[in-house]
Parts: C-alpha cells; structure tokens; sequence
C-alpha cells in the first residue's frame, strides 16, 4: 500500500457506495445544527452569525455531496481540505454565534455535524491525509475550546481539560475511524489484486483462429506439409505457391490494420491506430459500457459510435449513443463513469436531449 | 483483470473496514474518559473515584481482543462480552457513586459526558463484534446491554436516570448508515458482474491478440520465406535441405500456435539469438562490425531474447536487401533494467510512410514483435543517407 492510494481509486463502484451515506449523513449533520440552534436558542448571542454557520455547514455538506458524484470522481485532495475547512469554519462560526452566552459546551453542534461529515470521507481518500486533517482540526478546535472555556460564560464546574475533552472527541474519534477505514478498505482492495494476479490462469481464448491464421491453417500448412511428405512438386506448385504467399501477405496487413474495437461499436473510427495504446483496465472499461449501450432499453440500438484521435498530441477518443425520448439514463451509466474517471487520465460525461458521450483521454 | 473489486468480497472487506473504524473510534473514547476523569481527579482534593481508570481498561482490553483476533468465534466474543460487562457495570458504578457525594450544579449536566464515552466505545466495539454476528445484531445489542448497565446502575446508587442523547442518537445514525449501506451497496454494485465479464473477456482478447500478433512475425519470417522458395523451383523433387527447412519452419509455426505462452525452444529450430542472428547475416554477405557486448543478451528472458533475436535478424536482412550496401554497424547497450541494440546502415535509406502497406517486415517482425514483450522500437531514416533501427527490451 501506498501513501497515495485512496479507497475511491482502488475501488470506484465503493466510491458510488458511500455517495448515499454522504448525502444521508450531511442532511442528519445539517439537522442536528439546526435541532440544537433550535433547542439552544437562549445560548444564541448572535443569531446572524448563527444562521450564517448553519448556511457554510450546509454549503459545506452540499459541496460533498457534489464532489462526491460519479460524475466528477475522483473526490481530490484539494475537495478534502476545501470540506474539512469549510466544517471548521461552522464549528467557529457556531462559537462566535454564541460567545458569551454559552453556557454548555456539550450542546454545541459544530464538532458534532464535522464529526459527522468527517466520518464519510473515509471511502474517499488516503488514510494518512485523513489522520492529518484530522490532527489539524482537532487542534484548532481544542484551541476554540481553550478560548471558549476561558469566556466565563459555561457553568459547569470542571477543569478546562474537559472542554477540551468534549469539543475534540466527536471530531478526533471519527477522524481516527474514517483514517483506519480507509486504510482497511485499501489493504484489503490491494491484497485481493495481489493475490488475483499472480494466481491467474490466464483465460485463453478458445475461438478458431481467424484472417490470416485461418488460412495459414486451413491452406497453406496443408499446402507445405504435403511438400514435406511427398517430397515432390508437381507442376502447378510453384504458381500456387506464389499466389498463397499473395492472399496469406494480404489478409496479414487487413489483420493488422484491425483493432479489437472493430466489431465491438457499431460505428468505429480509428485512423491514428490509438486502440492499441489502450490498456486492459481501459479496454475493460470501456467493452463493460459499449455492452451496457447496445443492451440497455435507454439507446437507440445500432447507434453506439467510438471515434479515437489524437487531441492536443494526446491519443483521445469518444464514445457516443443515441438516446431514446423519455428515457434518462444518468442512473444507470452512473457506475460506468465513475470506473471512466478512474481509468483514464481524462473522462467526461455530456448528457444532451438526443444522446450520451463520454469523452476521454489517454 | 477486472478493475471492479468483486461484491461478495467488498462486503466483507467492508466488514473489516467498519470493524477497524469502529475499534479506533471507541479506543478514542475510552480516551478521552480517561483523560477527562484523569484532569477532574487532579483538579478535586479527595477525588475517590480511581477505580474508573483499571474500569476503563478492562473495557478498551475487550475491544482490542476483538480487533486483534484474526478469526473471530462467537465463543470468544461471548466470553470478551461478559467481561465487558463486567468492566462497564464496575465504571458506571464508580462514577455515580463518586457524583453522589460531590453536590453539583444540576444544570451541570456534562457530568453525564463520561457516561456517554463508555456507552459509545460499548456500542462501536459492538461494530468490531459484528464481523461475527450478522447483520446489525451486535450494535443493537451493545447498545441495549450499555443502556441496561447505567439504567441499573442509577437505581442501585441513586443516581439520576438521564436520557443519554448523545449516545443514543450516534447508536441511531449507525444503525441507520450500516442499513444504508447494505441497500446502497446493493445498487451501485450491481454492474459488478458486466465489469468482470468485460474483463475476462478482454483478458483472452489481449492474450489472443499478443499470441497473434507472435504467430504473424513468424509466419513473415518463415512461412512467405518458404513459399517464395517453393514458388521458384522447378517441378520434381524438392533436396533434402528445402524439405528440412520447411518442416523446421511449420514446426515453429504450429508449435507457437498451439502454445501461445512461448515456451519451444524456438531460438533452436531459427537461431534466433542475437549472436545467432550476426553470424547468420555474416554468412549472409553482410560485414557487421560490432560495438559493445553480444553476449549482454544471456541474461534475457527466453521469450525476450528470441524476440530480440528475430527481430535484428529481420533488420539486418533488411540491410541486405534494401539498403544497397553491404555493410552495417551493430551496437548493444546494456543498462540497469533494459537492454538496447541499434543497427545502423549507411544505404538507400527510405520514407517510412511511403512504404508499401503489404511490407510487413518492420511493422510485424520487428515493431510488432518487440513490443509484444513489452519493449519499443525507433526508427530513424532518411533518404540517401541511411538507416538507424534502437531496438530496447526489458532485462
């Protein structure tokens, strides 16, 4: 295992599991600081900033859920710092919002809703970025803990220690759990990849041999092998000979000239011979989704089209289908995307009313 | 290979994730009981509390049974069970005990927080459970157990019974989320078999195609070699040495067919390792001069050498036949993880894109061929003033 790794990149269809626990999550994290606004309303000194916490926590929430999307996967190291300061802020915002009324510190919602957002970044990115992020806002917040306790205004009777305690504890256990989460998670992703490849017996194609091969063997070994066994050439041999050598050269150059892609699409262009470039997690990408195209009830049948080219000196290529009218298969592509966005460097997805396209690089 | 990690092992390596999690999360609370409790007992003269602290180990000892056994048994996690329960009622009991004779604030009710802390690691080390009892079984029932312990506790010593929110809204949101979990689960994987069938698919499409792709760089160098022999000869019967060399030649070609891993001993029937190629071209009328060692190619993979060996035998019959001179320069570069060989002619030189498209010669027997074990080729010509061939494959 690597520092690099996140979970969302070693299994992207796990990244598409954690999305509803996100959304969940978010919407239980934004109630909960509403709830004990609600229920705390006299510790509320300052009900602008309050509400003004309440809107950057739910902005905050709704900037995962979006990052978060099979559409826009991976979820990046810079999504992660933007979510982690954008909780902190609430849980300041939320003390400023009370400073000087509040009187218990338990009942604050900040470090509870960002323990609650934190705890789902787990599926999403590396263990140790999340252990420091995780280090980083539990001292921040143990300091506004410091600040909070030496305010005057709580009321129960223990040491500052334990505000400490109470502010840090929701965010610091749940920092840890998505930490060792993720890091169980990678672990068990790459030892499964370990073990499949060196284990693997290579599934051999069982399929007649085909163009050129086909006639090598059906003609001109035959043709060769009898010279071996008689020994002999009769007449017309060697004009024969000449002319298999011309349909063997020939059907050489259509193989080579052919991708694993012909065939596959029902439309396929591929002048700069790009198909090769692509590797196996690629090709199995993108056979999953053309199989999915061609038999899913959304597309309009014998429409799937793969243009590949270069773009910018890169090799590129794009997938495209018709779309059948009232028929909106972002659900159901969902998956497909994310494992794109994982494979190639570059993947976009464009809906528009009469089709879908995947854009990608390699 | 699939990208797609299988379904029925992401369950269980989620299991094992949530396990993990779920034992750090309630280790952090354990904690931070102790360290609260530890800085009231330093700040209150005549704290008589201590015995939390060995409570709270037993505790955390439990759950950190749980999470170092490899192979959890329900016996051992009934038996960890008991002494958790044992451990949590004697914490309980402690603390209230201990409330009781220090009149507090009652709108203090952050005294309730340690309380909380115990109950929560109780419930996650219920997580850490789970990896043997189905379902949700254990969170539900770690949780029931905990409450039953303060809910006792208070009425033995007197104690208050408060509603613990904290605790039993983090017990609600987890039962809630491994719910979600097993229904999301079950819709975003279900595209798993499509991603694994695509994959095995191309896995035997990609074998096929590089099986091929060696099968064609033969068939060029033996097989169109063969026919054009045949073809002008004249009627009658064909010498021995023609017969020999046609039979070697199917031998080579059938045996690669059938054995697409490379495994015959093909550099015996063509000679094709790369010293082999030199004397050949040598024998040829070719005057090579040679820089660098012949022999570096000893330490090549089978497989690699032979391609090796073909394909500067292809470029070297190239020399001969096209370039108009009779001379050529072989040079081999050994470095650390890749071997490299540039034959270098001072002829005719050629466009490349004016080639024929049925001269297969560079394309299959030697680009085509080198790549298939994962080396690269580069080329460089010009008209008139010749042609350099970089040959590198992997050590």
């Amino acid at each position: 295992m690597t520092r690099w790794h996140t979970p969302q990149q070693v299994d992207p269809l796990g990244g598409i599991t954690a999305r509803l626990i996100v959304i969940v999550a978010g919407v239980i994290a934004v109630g909960v600081a509403i709830g004990l606004t609600i229920t705390g309303w006299e510790q509320v000194s300052t009900p602008w900033i309050a509400a003004l916490a309440i809107t950057v926590l739910a902005a905050d929430v709704g900037y995962f859920i979006y990052a978060s999307s099979p559409y826009v996967a991976p979820l990046k190291f810079g999504s992660h710092i933007i979510i982690c300061l954008g909780a902190l802020l609430a849980v300041v915002l939320d003390e400023l919002s009370q400073w000087g009324s509040n009187t218990l510190i338990r009942d604050d919602w900040g470090p509870i809703s960002m323990a609650i957002v934190v705890i789902s970044l787990g599926s999403y990115r590396a263990p140790w970025e999340l252990l420091a992020s995780t280090l980083f806002s539990s001292v921040v917040i143990g300091g506004i803990a410091l600040v909070v306790g030496q305010s005057g205004s709580l009321v129960t009777p223990v040491p500052p220690a334990v505000f400490i305690v109470t502010m840090v504890t929701p965010v610091l256990a749940s920092g840890l759990a998505s930490a060792a989460f993720s890091r169980s998670l990678i672990r068990s992703v790459l030892a499964w990849r370990v073990s499949i490849e060196s284990g693997l017996a290579v599934a051999q194609d069982a399929t007649a041999p085909t163009g050129h091969l086909a006639f090598l063997h059906g003609t001109v070994i035959p043709f060769l092998d009898r010279i071996v066994t008689t020994g002999e050439l009769d007449e017309d041999d060697g004009a024969r000979a000449r002319l298999l050598a011309q349909e063997l050269r020939v059907l050489m150059v259509i193989d080579a000239e052919q991708s694993w892609l012909t065939g596959v699409v029902d439309r396929f262009e591929d002048p700069a011979r790009v198909a090769h470039e692509l590797d196996a997690e690629q090709r199995g990408c993108l056979r999953a989704l053309i199989t999915h195209l061609q038999s899913s009830d959304a597309f309009a049948k014998r429409s799937v089209r793969l243009r590949l080219g270069i773009d910018n000196g890169h090799p590129a290529g794009v997938l495209d289908v018709d779309t059948l009218a009232h028929h909106n298969p972002r659900a159901e592509l969902a998956p497909y995307i994310a494992v794109a966005r994982h494979v190639f460097p570059l993947a976009d997805a464009v809906f528009t009313s009469t089709g879908f396209a995947l854009t990608f690089r390699l | 290979m699939s990208q797609v990690f299988p379904t029925s092992l992401a369950v269980k390596s989620t299991n094992a994730a949530l396990a993990e999690g779920s034992y750090w999360f309630g280790l952090t609370c354990i904690a931070a009981a102790f360290a609260g409790i530890l800085s009231v007992a330093l700040a209150r003269p005549g704290f008589t509390a201590w015995a939390v602290f060995p409570a709270l180990a037993v505790i955390a000892g439990g759950g950190t049974i749980l999470y170092f056994l490899d192979r959890v048994r329900v016996v051992v996690v009934a038996l960890v069970f008991i002494v958790q329960v044992a451990g949590m009622t004697w914490y309980v009991h402690t603390v209230f005990v201990y409330q009781n004779s220090v009149p507090s604030d009652p709108q203090a009710n952050s005294d309730t927080l340690f309380i909380s802390l115990a109950t929560t690691a109780m419930v996650m080390f219920g997580v850490t459970a789970g990896r043997v009892l189905p379902g949700i079984s254990s969170v539900v029932g770690a949780f029931v157990v905990a409450e039953s312990i303060v809910v006792a506790c208070a009425f033995m010593t007197g104690h208050p019974v408060v509603v613990d929110l904290t605790a039993t809204g983090l017990f609600a949101v987890l039962v809630l989320v491994l719910a979600l979990l097993r229904v999301s689960r079950r819709r975003s994987r279900a595209l798993q078999p499509a991603f694994e069938h695509a994959g095995q698919v191309n896995t035997a499409a990609m074998e096929r195609e590089r099986a091929d792709s060696r099968v064609s760089a033969l068939v060029h160098d033996t097989v169109l070699n063969e026919l054009a022999v045949v073809s002008t000869r004249a009627p009658g019967t064909v010498p021995g040495a023609v017969r020999d060399r046609i039979a070697a030649s199917l031998a080579v070609i059938v045996g690669e067919n059938a054995q697409s891993g490379g495994t015959i001993d093909i550099a015996q029937s063509l000679g094709s390792e790369l010293a082999q190629a030199v004397d050949e071209a040598r024998a040829s009328g070719l005057v090579i001069t040679v820089e660098g060692d012949l022999g570096a190619s000893a330490g090549l993979r089978l497989p690699v050498a032979q391609a090796l060996g073909l394909a500067v035998r292809q470029c070297l019959g190239n020399v001969l036949a096209h370039s108009g001179v009779d001379a050529a320069e072989l040079a081999v570069i050994a470095g650390d993880v890749t071997l490299t060989v540039m034959i270098v002619d001072s002829g005719a030189g050629f466009v490349e894109a004016e080639v024929g498209g049925d001269r297969l010669g560079i394309r299959n027997s030697v680009r085509g061929r080198i790549e298939s074990i994962g080396g690269s080729v580069q080329l460089w010509t010009t008209p008139g003033v010749g042609t350099t061939v970089s040959l590198t494959v992997p050590q």
